[in-house]
């Protein structure tokens, strides 16, 4: 296909009940009332020369290109600013017009500079196009002026360059800033012809200005002043291909832009109705680490961890591996064996994995990332509501009057979304944030938070409680829908417990850290609406309570009425782009495809019969169960794909230990990360832009991924788990991830209607896609739960066992940050490491003044399982008393620090909440030394053998 | 009192109002002599506001400046009507009486249109200026 | 080459098929704790949604565990749903 832009209407589309008609050079068109006349012509095939409008933002009205003639109407109106009214007669094309155009593009011209053919937006250059569009011949104005010619270029951001000579001042990089992103590092520095774009103040540039590199002020730039640097070096892109995004649970869409076979940019697509056309640092510019020198592409063997690898063929990796695991089988049981799924593969891969593991390996080994971050989500809302994901859309949030971010960080960890609330935000809707550190949303130019409850780490249940009690005590219970849709009687032994006096916000304001007029204020807040939304991420679910805490959610929404229609709901903020998918695959345990328990006989027979084979009937091992059960010498052999449990999971030692004594450990990825340095096989994966397949966002939206190049490591991760099933006689014969959505179509209910020709034409789908919602299901439990009634679930705080101590006195808890992404792998392997190039610890300024500390300094962080060392930064975002860092780098070994506590229902780790002690330190721990020589000797390669 | 204290002050002062930032860097402006980078961002971060917004209201007004210049400043009139009554005729002088000792500021229209050529110098406005006229009240300044 | 610490208070048992798999003493601990999330309901609701959660989430190896490890350290809840765990 050619490259074409992406259409623009020029103003943004308006929802309206009654519509108007009007014509516009003699063609009739019809139109919601309120679209400007630019729209309208664009609707009806015309196109009005425009410079400063563009249809993701409102009408500006400066540049004076859209000029038109309304008949009855004096002078010539800009048709971005004028209204469609009924009966109007619009003349976009007449001498008068043609002549005030030309005459606006003389002046622009008379200050830019002339080098079209060497510039880096040449033939993809809106100025360009409308220059051409006005028939402008020659400048009377001459080029001997003043100009701005001189003006140098900042070259400060990694991934895009800002050119102010090319500027023309149309303001719509401030206006992307400000409306779309919310971020506001852009303004107009000074005034008339001296009017310059600025990013901050004097003296600032991008990298130093409040900038998060969204790169929604490049995608607005209608010239070569904001120009990504790839299209500089690499040329124009001339095909694009839609696909999906790999890294957040937002699940945006893009155009990957292509010259030939490589790469030249990702744009957000407009029709994505996970970003609506918008994108964060990471989906748009770091997609480099697929071409990183670290990336593996060939498959590696070695017998024993000390040695280093052995690059062989395909075929010679495989059959090593099947021929190792059928003899583990064999000598120690089909129990011995399991796998785990990755939560940023496709939906079709991580369900062959999980089949590999049921129909090959012969158990229910398998299990997945959500067990360390969102399989409290899983149980919670099943046992509440009957389904394990969230109730809304994120266009949902448009609607809500009340906002309840508990536990989450959006601004950091799912940027594109948090844009969309800080807009809904400025309409007025209003916020209560709870979270133990002041987390950006809390107050955030133009936003700022109604409530933060600053709740001390580990005390979710406690506080979530003594605002049920205000709710059940007050009166704000909503009454006809408790009657009307939840079970009675679990409601009422619910109202009993929590309007008991030991769950108010006065009794529980010393456990909580929490004062008790700020609790009831928050309450009633969220009980009032009228629609209220709750908002959460894994502050709520890594703790050993993350379970209680979610349905403690779901009492709340449920008590109040706010399920069911749009602007309300609970919306776990998902993490990783596929967890969502990797979860409804029956990836975990105790679960099949959608949900269901492998205990129920007829789902088990509807599997054995599609798959002819019989099924283990009990449940298998989770993950943190198949490192205990390989200290114990039963659980020998283990296949993760895309996973790296060494660096993401809790308690590293306990880790590292259970991995070295197992027999075969195979780890299926891009590159040799830390869980590898343990791995007997190590099988090439391959990026999201060499597949294709399936993932599905945080709002159960199902969306194509689609092959933008051939995979570097020659398969595409599906065709590796196939070839690793036939090498273990599985005989599988997919040829295509649209045959295995198929078998999960036939298999699952919920994915029924779903199809790779649907999901083509449609774009996306929200499951359930069945009979009764043959397009997808955008808002859950509209007219009843899942489960039937809506159960009420009795949570008490049951504090956690983690405490402080003389030994141990601060409370560690961690988080991520916008620039890098989970454990780093890919991240780190991109010029993100410009913003965040280490983990630092954010330590209270009182607690750094006891321990003699400043910003900068190396502290040693120490727990009872172990320590590291890492940098201080002194910050009052953190209330005395609570340590908070990131995870992103290996070295930094956070997760040797955490404990083995984890969640009563799902064994969720409990991150957020460990006691730890904080002093100077002079450098790495030994702990730290120690396994980066591991690591050096376990990543060697052997070189090749001189061929006979 | 510190710099940063003096602006607290004056923020609590108009922070109530619609509209406060206008006030409160026209008060910075006169107090310290100017909004630096260091009280554009102290401004934003007590209304709320991004750095680039502050710094693009600042950089906007000339009657706010990031840089103080103590120096007396004369504002002549460089409008229409000033113009057509010879307003342009006098500039050449006006400079030679300033030199480096005053500032000398355009200004578009101090509403004095028909007795122009005019200027202002602190609040008092001047109307009706010949050269010598406009050079000694330069030299005054 | 620095050798690796197993975990904590991991007691090895021997290699057999099938057989009751790790710490025991984690076992107990893990059956208290959701014993004490679900005691807030009543204690005979409590023993029931004790020994369904059991059923439904443990692996085999780990009720084996479980039922070898005899009562020692259970609390009132978690003894009465380990027994009927027996029983059933």
């Amino acid at each position: 296909m050619t490259y074409e832009r992406q259409k623009d209407f020029g103003t943004p589309e308006v929802l309206a009940e009654t519509q108007v008609t009007l014509i516009i050079d003699g063609r009739e068109v019809t139109v919601p009332a309120g679209t400007s006349v630019m729209r309208a012509a664009a609707e009806c095939g015309g196109s009005i020369p425009k410079l400063c409008a563009t249809d993701n933002m409102k009408a500006f009205g400066s540049c004076r290109l859209c000029l038109v003639e309304i008949e009855g109407r004096k002078g010539t109106p800009a048709s971005c600013t004028t209204p469609a009214e009924q009966g109007m007669v619009v003349a976009t094309q007449t001498p008068r017009l043609e002549k005030l155009r030309r005459g606006v593009m003389e002046l622009y011209i008379s200050d830019h500079p002339l080098d079209c053919l060497t510039c880096s937006a040449n033939n993809d250059c809106e100025l360009q196009d409308q220059a051409a569009a006005v028939g402008l011949r020659d400048v009377r104005y001459g080029y001997e002026g003043a100009d701005h010619l001189g003006a140098p270029v900042d070259t400060s951001n990694p991934y895009f360059d800002f050119d102010p000579s090319k500027c023309i001042v149309c303001s719509r990089c401030v206006r992307a800033c400000d409306e779309v992103q919310g971020t506001l590092a852009l303004t107009i520095d000074g005034r008339g012809f001296a009017s310059m774009v600025s990013a901050g103040q004097t003296g600032d540039d991008f990298l130093s200005s409040e900038c998060v590199s969204c790169g929604a002020c490049v995608q607005a730039c209608p010239t070569a002043t904001l120009q990504e640097k790839s299209v500089k070096e690499i040329g124009k892109p001339e095909r694009s291909v839609v696909t999906t995004c790999a890294y957040c649970g937002v699940g945006c869409t893009f155009r990957a832009e292509m010259r030939g076979e490589q790469l030249v940019r990702m744009v957000p697509w407009k029709d994505g109705k996970a970003n609506r056309g918008h994108s964060c640092v990471k989906g748009r510019f770091a997609w480099g680490y697929a071409n990183h020198a670290d990336r593996i592409t060939s498959p590696m063997i070695r017998e024993t961890i000390h040695e280093p690898w052995r690059e062989v063929s395909w075929d010679e990796a495989l059959a090593y591996t099947a021929g190792k695991l059928n003899a583990i089988k064999a000598q120690y049981g089909a129990r011995a064996l399991g796998g785990i799924t990755s939560s940023r593969c496709t939906n079709e891969e991580t369900f062959l994995v999980q089949k590999l593991v049921r129909a090959g390996f012969g158990s229910n080994n398998v299990d997945t990332c959500a067990r360390v971050c969102h399989s409290p989500t899983g149980y919670g809302l099943k046992t509440t509501f009957g389904t394990s994901a969230g109730t809304q859309d994120f266009d949902s949030v448009m609607q809500a009057d009340v906002m309840l971010v508990i536990g989450a960080n959006p601004t950091d960890a799912h940027p594109v979304f948090a844009s969309r609330m800080k807009r809904r935000l400025r309409q007025g809707a209003k916020l209560i944030v709870i979270d133990p550190r002041r987390i950006d949303l809390v107050r955030t130019p133009h936003v700022s938070a109604e409530h933060h409850l600053a709740l001390r780490p580990g005390t979710n249940v406690a506080v979530l409680t003594a605002m049920a009690h205000v709710i059940v005590t007050e009166g704000l219970v909503d009454q006809a829908f408790v009657a009307e849709r939840c079970d009675v009687d679990a409601f009422e032994d619910w109202a009993r417990f929590v309007s008991d006096e030991r769950h108010s916000p006065e009794f529980l304001a010393e456990v909580t850290g929490v004062p008790a007029t700020t609790l009831r204020e928050a309450a009633r807040l969220y009980a009032k609406g009228p629609n209220s939304a709750i908002y959460y991420g894994l502050g709520v679910t890594e703790h050993s309570q993350g379970s209680s805490t979610v349905m403690a959610i779901a009492n709340l929404a449920m008590a109040t009425g706010n399920i069911g229609r749009p602007g309300v709901g609970v919306n776990p903020l998902r993490g990783q782009n596929n967890v969502q998918g990797a979860c409804d695959m029956g990836s975990f345990p105790h679960e099949l495809s959608g949900y269901r328990h492998i205990s129920d006989g007829d789902t088990r027979a509807l599997f054995e019969a599609d798959w002819q084979v019989s099924l283990d009937d009990d449940p298998g091992l989770r993950i943190p169960n198949m490192l205990d059960a390989a200290l114990d010498g039963s659980f020998r052999a283990i296949y993760i794909q895309g996973e790296d449990i060494l660096q993401s999971d809790p308690d590293t030692r306990h880790v590292a230990a259970g991995l070295a004594a197992m027999d075969c450990v195979i780890v299926h990825d891009l590159f040799l990360n830390e869980t590898a340095n343990y791995a007997h096989v190590f099988l090439p994966g391959s990026t999201f832009l060499e597949k294709d397949g399936t993932f599905t966002n945080a709002e159960r939206r199902i969306q194509l991924v689609r092959k933008v190049m051939e995979p570097a490591n020659g398969l595409q991760d599906w065709q590796v788990t196939q070839a690793l099933a036939n090498a273990m006689g599985l005989g599988w014969t997919y040829t295509h991830p649209r045959e295995i959505m198929d078998e999960i179509a036939r298999l699952t209910p919920s994915f029924e209607g779903v199809s790779f020709e649907r999901l083509d034409e449609q774009g996306s789908l929200q499951w359930p896609v069945n009979e009764a919602n043959p397009d997808g299901s955008p808002v859950m439990h509209v007219d009843g739960f899942v489960r039937g009634k809506g159960l009420f679930v009795v949570t008490d705080y049951v504090p956690t066992d983690e405490k402080t101590g003389l030994r141990f006195p601060l409370l560690l808890t961690t988080g991520r940050i916008l620039s890098q992404y989970n454990v780093g792998a890919q991240t780190r392997r991109t010029a993100n490491v410009v913003w965040h190039e280490e983990d630092v610890l954010e330590i209270h300024p009182v607690d750094a003044e006891n321990r003699g500390l400043k910003s900068g300094d190396w502290v040693r962080l120490a727990s009872r399982k172990g320590e590291t060392t890492l940098r201080a930064k002194v910050t009052d975002r953190v209330a005395p008393g609570v340590v908070y860092t990131t995870f992103h780098h290996p070295e930094t070994q956070a997760n040797v620090v955490t404990t083995d506590y984890s969640d009563w229902a799902t064994n969720c780790p409990e991150y957020k909440v460990t006691a730890v002690q904080v002093s100077r330190s002079n450098g790495p721990s030994d702990w730290q030394e120690n396994y980066a020589e591991l690591a050096d000797r376990s990543r060697r390669i052997a070189p090749a053998e001189p061929a006979e | 009192m510190s710099q940063a204290a003096r602006i607290d002050e004056i923020v609590a002062a108009h922070v109530h109002r619609e509209g406060p930032l206008l006030p409160i860097l026209r008060d910075v402006q006169a107090e310290l002599g100017c909004v630096s980078a260091e009280a554009e961002t102290q401004v934003a971060l007590a209304l709320n506001l991004s750095r680039a917004e502050v710094h693009g209201v600042v950089s906007f007004y000339h009657d706010l400046s990031e840089r103080p210049d103590p120096r007396p400043c004369v504002e002549i009139c460089r409008a229409e009507a000033c113009q057509a009554r010879g307003a342009e005729a006098l500039m050449d002088a006006a400079r030679a009486a300033a030199g480096e000792r005053v500032r000398l500021a355009d200004v578009y229209c101090l509403g004095l249109c028909s007795v122009g050529p005019n200027a202002k110098l602190g609040d008092e406005v001047h109307a009706r200026l010949d050269a010598a006229r406009l050079a000694s009240l330069i030299a005054s300044a | 080459m620095p050798s690796w610490p197993t975990a904590p208070g991991a007691s090895r048992l021997p290699n057999r098929r099938n057989s009751a798999i790790m710490d025991t003493g984690k076992l107990a601990y893990m059956a208290n704790q959701i014993a004490r999330n679900f005691a807030a309901q009543g204690e005979d609701e409590a023993v029931a949604a004790t020994l369904d959660h059991i059923a439904k989430f443990w692996d085999p190896g780990m009720k084996a565990g479980i039922l070898e490890h005899g009562g020692e350290g259970l609390s009132p809840i978690a003894a009465r749903a380990i027994s009927a765990l027996r029983e059933g």
